[in-house]
C-alpha cells in the first residue's frame, strides 16, 4: 500500500539521504565524522524506542537493551573470539531473547504498572552490569579495549557509513511497519486497547512483538556503540541515557516516523553547541521534553503542518 | 551484637519514617489524582536545599527552615499542579513525561544553581542518650519522633477535618464527590500540596542526618517506587506498612550484607511483585 503522503515526503527523504552520504565527505578526519557516528547509532536506538512507544507503552528498560547489546557483543568478540560480524546480530538477537522472555509476564502489566515494573528492570540490568560477574563484566570500570569490527572499520568513514547502512535499515524497517496492517493494529492498541481486543487484534502478541523487535534494534545499536566508543562502562547506560532517547523521540514526534531521527539530530546539535557540560545539557533537554509535551505534543516533525495551519487561519 | 542489632532497629525506625513521608505523601498524589509524580524525589532534594539555605546561610533555626521547607517545597508542587499537570491528568503517558522531566530539571538545576559538592547542614543537637546499653544519637531520636508527629497529625487531619474528607472522597471516586457538592479542584490543589510539603519536611529531616546532594532524590525516588508497589499503589496504610518492611530490607541488607545487595533485592523484589501481584503484598484489596 502505497501512503497519501508518500509523493510529498520522498524527496526529502532522498535529499536527507543524499546529504548523510556526502556531509562525512567534507569534513574528512575531523570531529564532525565522530558527531556524526554517535547521532547515527543514537538515531537508531530512539527510533527502536518508538517502536514499543506506537503502541502507547514507555518502556523505561531500553537502556538496559541497549547496555545488553554493547556487553554481549564485547565479550562475544573478546572473550569467545567470534567476528564482528557474527557477534553484532548475536548481540541483537540476545536482548531480543532476553526481551521475549522477560516481555511475557512483564507485558502483562499495564499503565503506572508497566511503567514501574520496566523502570525496575532498567536499572536491574545496568545495576547487574555493574556489581555482578566483575570478571566478566568488569563492574564499574567497564571494558576496554574493545576491538574495532575489522582494519577496514578503523578508518572513521568506513564506520559511519556502516552506521548509516543499518540506521537507514531500521528506520525503513519501521517505516514499513507503520504503513502496513501491524502498524494500524498498534495504534488503534494505543488508542483503546479495550475496543482493538474486541475487534480481533491479539494486544499481548502485538506487544511483545514490538517489544522484542525494539529489543532487538536496542541491542544492534549497543553492539555498534561499543566497537565504535571501544570502552564500554554502566555509567553510559544509566537514566540520563534513557532520558535522552525518550526526549529526542518525544521533542522529534512520536508518531512519526522521522520523529526519532529528526529529534536525536536536533537534540545532539543543541548539545555540541553547550559543549559537553553534561548537567546542563540534560538541564536543556529536560526542558524542551516539558515544553514539547505541552506546547507541541507531536514534535518538532508537527510544525510545518501546523505553521500551514496557521497561516490557513489567518488568510481566512 | 546486640548493640548492633540495637543501632540496626534505631536506623530501621528512622529510616522507615522518612520513607513514610514521602511515600505516603507519593500515594496521596497518585491516589487522589491518578498521577504518578516521578519529581517527589527531587521535592525531597529540594526540602534539604531550604534548609541548608535558612538554617546555615540565613541564620534562622532549624525548626524554623524546617516549616519554610514545607511551606516552600509545598508551594512549588502546588505551581506544578496548577501551572501544567491539571491540564494533563487524564493523559498518563504525557503527564509521566512531564514530571520525569521536571525531576531531571531540578535535579539538574540544583547541580548547576548550587553546587556539587555535598552540604552539611549542623545537627541541632550532639547529646548522646546511653540506655539498654545503646548509645543513642538525641538528634535521631528528635527526628524520629518529629516524623512521628506529622504522620499522626496528617493521619487525623484526613480522618477527622473536612478537607481531609474531601481528600478522601475524592481518592475514592471523584465524580460522585464533585456530585455531593465537594469542590474537587480544591481538594487536588490541598492534596499535591501537603503531599510536596511532605517530601519537602522528610528532606529538612534528613538534611542534618546525611548530607544534602543534588541527586539524593533519584535514590528516594527509586525507594518510594518500590514501597508503594509493595504496600499496593495508591494505598496509604499500604504506604506506611511498605516503609516499614522496606525500611527492613535496607537498614538490615545495609548493615549485614551490602548496600548493592540490598538495592539489587529491591529491584528484584518490585518487578516480581509487578508482574505477580500487582496489587502488592502488604494490603489485600
Amino acid at each position: 500500500m502505497v501512503p497519501k503522503n508518500y509523493l510529498k515526503i520522498a524527496p526529502i527523504v532522498v535529499l536527507a539521504l543524499v546529504f548523510a552520504l556526502l556531509i562525512p565527505l567534507f569534513f574528512k578526519g575531523s570531529y564532525v565524522v565522530v558527531f556524526l557516528i554517535i547521532t547515527g547509532i543514537w538515531v537508531m536506538f530512539a527510533t527502536s524506542l518508538r517502536i514499543i512507544m506506537t503502541l502507547g507503552l514507555v518502556s523505561f528498560a531500553h537502556n538496559g537493551f541497549f547496555a545488553i547489546g554493547a556487553y554481549a557483543s564485547a565479550v562475544f568478540m573478546m572473550r569467545l573470539g567470534f567476528s564482528f560480524w557474527l557477534a553484532m546480530p548475536l548481540s541483537g538477537i540476545v536482548a531480543a531473547f532476553l526481551a521475549l522472555v522477560i516481555g511475557f509476564p512483564m507485558l502483562r502489566t499495564k499503565g503506572h504498572y508497566f511503567f514501574l515494573s520496566s523502570f525496575a528492570l532498567g536499572m536491574v540490568i545496568v545495576l547487574m552490569f555493574a556489581t555482578q560477574w566483575r570478571g566478566l563484566f568488569g563492574g564499574t570500570m567497564g571494558i576496554a579495549n574493545i576491538p574495532h569490527p575489522s582494519d577496514v572499520f578503523r578508518l572513521q568513514i568506513n564506520y559511519y557509513y556502516l552506521v548509516l547502512g543499518l540506521t537507514v535499515l531500521t528506520i525503513s524497517v519501521v517505516y514499513r511497519i507503520d504503513n502496513c496492517r501491524i502498524g494500524k493494529e498498534w495504534r488503534a492498541i494505543r488508542e483503546l486497547d479495550d475496543l482493538a481486543a474486541l475487534i480481533g487484534i491479539n494486544i499481548v502478541r502485538a506487544k511483545i512483538v514490538a517489544f522484542v523487535l525494539a529489543s532487538f534494534f536496542a541491542g544492534i545499536s549497543g553492539s555498534l556503540l561499543a566497537h565504535y566508543l571501544r570502552f564500554i562502562s554502566p555509567e553510559a547506560f544509566g537514566f540520563p541515557a534513557m532520558l535522552f532517547c525518550l526526549s529526542s523521540v518525544i521533542i522529534g514526534g512520536m508518531n512519526s516516523t522521522w520523529g526519532p531521527a529528526v529529534g536525536v539530530v536536533l537534540l545532539r546539535t543543541i548539545m555540541m553547541g553547550v559543549g559537553g557540560l553534561k548537567e546542563w545539557e540534560i538541564l536543556i533537554y529536560s526542558a524542551m521534553l516539558i515544553l514539547c509535551v505541552v506546547l507541541l505534543p507531536l514534535g518538532v516533525v508537527s510544525l510545518p503542518s501546523r505553521i500551514m495551519m496557521l497561516m490557513r487561519k489567518k488568510e481566512a | 551484637m546486640a548493640a548492633l542489632l540495637g543501632q540496626c532497629v534505631v536506623n530501621w525506625i528512622m529510616i522507615s519514617l522518612i520513607y513514610c513521608l514521602v511515600s505516603v505523601g507519593m500515594t496521596l498524589i497518585y491516589s487522589v489524582m491518578g498521577i504518578l509524580n516521578f519529581a517527589h524525589g527531587a521535592f525531597y532534594m529540594l526540602g534539604g536545599y531550604v534548609t541548608y539555605y535558612f538554617a546555615v546561610r540565613f541564620g534562622w533555626g532549624f525548626w524554623s527552615a524546617l516549616v519554610m521547607s514545607f511551606l516552600l517545597v509545598g508551594l512549588l508542587g502546588l505551581l506544578l499542579y496548577k501551572g501544567i499537570l491539571r491540564y494533563f491528568r487524564d493523559r498518563l503517558l504525557l503527564c509521566l513525561m512531564i514530571t520525569v522531566g521536571f525531576a531531571s530539571l531540578f535535579e539538574n538545576g540544583a547541580y548547576i544553581l548550587f553546587d556539587p559538592y555535598e552540604k552539611s547542614v549542623p545537627p541541632f543537637t550532639t547529646s548522646v542518650l546511653r540506655a539498654f546499653g545503646l548509645s543513642l544519637s538525641a538528634e535521631r531520636l528528635v527526628v524520629m519522633s518529629v516524623a512521628l508527629a506529622i504522620m499522626i497529625s496528617l493521619g487525623l487531619f484526613i480522618k477527622r477535618t473536612k478537607p481531609g474528607r474531601a481528600l478522601r472522597a475524592v481518592s475514592e471516586d471523584d465524580e460522585a464527590a464533585r456530585l455531593q457538592g465537594v469542590n474537587t479542584e480544591n481538594a487536588f490543589t490541598l492534596g499535591m500540596f501537603i503531599a510536596s510539603g511532605l517530601a519537602g519536611i522528610a528532606g529538612a529531616l534528613m538534611a542534618p542526618v546525611l548530607a544534602v546532594g543534588p541527586f539524593v532524590g533519584h535514590e528516594m525516588i527509586v525507594n518510594s517506587f518500590i514501597i508503594i508497589i509493595l504496600g499496593g499503589v495508591g494505598s496509604i496504610p499500604g504506604a506506611v506498612a511498605g516503609s516499614l518492611v522496606f525500611g527492613l530490607i535496607t537498614s538490615f541488607c545495609g548493615t549485614f550484607l551490602s548496600g548493592d545487595v540490598a538495592t539489587m533485592i529491591g529491584f528484584v523484589l518490585l518487578f516480581l511483585i509487578l508482574v505477580f501481584r500487582p496489587r502488592g503484598l502488604l494490603v489485600g484489596t
